[in-house]
């Protein structure tokens, strides 16, 4: 369980989970999967020193506590957050999870809040999940 | 020659005529209107575009029509809001059909015109007929909001044409 602040540097997966929040023509994820509304805030998952493994098995807990398919992760540095003026808090008390962590300060308009996203989405790298 | 300046009408995004007409003649320009329009839109070349948008708006209100349908407690797409999206697709010019589309949590339908990760445009469709719209135009963006009240806003459709010829 990590409690600690989160660094710029820190590597943070946000597992996707619907097939309409990636591009199947260039394996990049759509601005879609950044869109917190109707919650406040959007869950991300430290890496840490978590290997590979963990974070998909961590991935694959949150799809089926949600009865959903674990389609792949967006993976971004917390800095591609933080640039656009949003805090990344840690939430470990995630059961499942203790490596949450809470994307937080949001505008509260749609059109704000999906620049923000576009923004992110661009500097992301998608990972689909193999097998 | 009737026929190419009708085509050329189209192409150029006719206006999706949404029963404001408030006569008999009114309501019968509007009518047939909208019967040359669903005519092209039919046709097999001018219209698999808007097809192919129809039918993957089809597929994803499918997805998301339930609520709670990310598991995390997200509105419902509503068929009002698949009725809206379905009437702005019909309102675009046919050569601009979107690139995909998608749905979010707030249960807006989207739709995406995609050039690469700095050059696209995002468009929300809400139920009550807002659009919200962002786009990164390589190093400069905008976004913003517009009621559809059947047309496409000039503001949105130069957008499209941006991320087009980008």
């Amino acid at each position: 369980m990590s409690s600690d602040p989160v660094a710029p540097e820190e590597w943070l997966s946000r597992y996707i989970i619907q097939s309409n929040h990636f591009r199947k023509t260039d394996k990049t994820v759509k601005p879609d999967a950044f869109i917190p509304h109707p919650h406040e805030d959007l869950s991300v998952t430290r890496h840490l020193d978590l290997d590979q493994d963990a974070i998909w098995s961590i991935g694959e807990n949150v799809a089926h506590r949600r009865n959903k398919q674990l389609y792949g992760r967006a993976v971004n540095q917390a800095s591609s957050y933080l640039e656009q003026k949003l805090k990344v808090l840690p939430a470990p008390d995630l059961p499942g999870n203790p490596n949450h962590a809470n994307v937080t300060g949001w505008p509260p308009d749609k059109e704000a809040q999906k620049i923000v996203a576009l923004e992110i989405a661009a500097k992301s790298e998608y990972m689909p999940r193999i097998g | 020659m009737i026929a190419e300046a009708a085509i050329g009408f189209y192409l150029a995004g006719a206006p999706v005529l949404l029963s404001r007409a408030v006569s008999g003649t009114a309501d019968y320009v509007a009518m047939k209107s909208e019967e040359n329009r669903d005519s092209f839109m039919n046709s097999l070349v001018l219209g698999q575009s808007f097809q192919k948008s129809v039918n993957e708006l089809q597929t994803v209100v499918a997805e998301c029509s339930g609520a709670d349908w990310d598991g995390y407690n997200a509105y419902p797409v509503t068929a009002d809001t698949y009725d809206l999206a379905r009437q702005f697709l019909k309102a675009l010019p046919l050569y601009s059909a979107p690139s995909s589309v998608g749905a979010e949590p707030d249960g807006h339908l989207t739709l995406e015109w995609y050039k690469s990760s700095r050059w696209l445009l995002s468009l929300s469709i809400s139920p009550e007929g807002m659009l919200y719209y962002a786009a990164l135009l390589g190093t400069s963006k905008q976004y913003g909001s517009e009621p559809f009240l059947g047309n496409v806003p000039p503001q949105i459709m130069n957008l499209i044409s941006r991320v087009a010829t980008a």
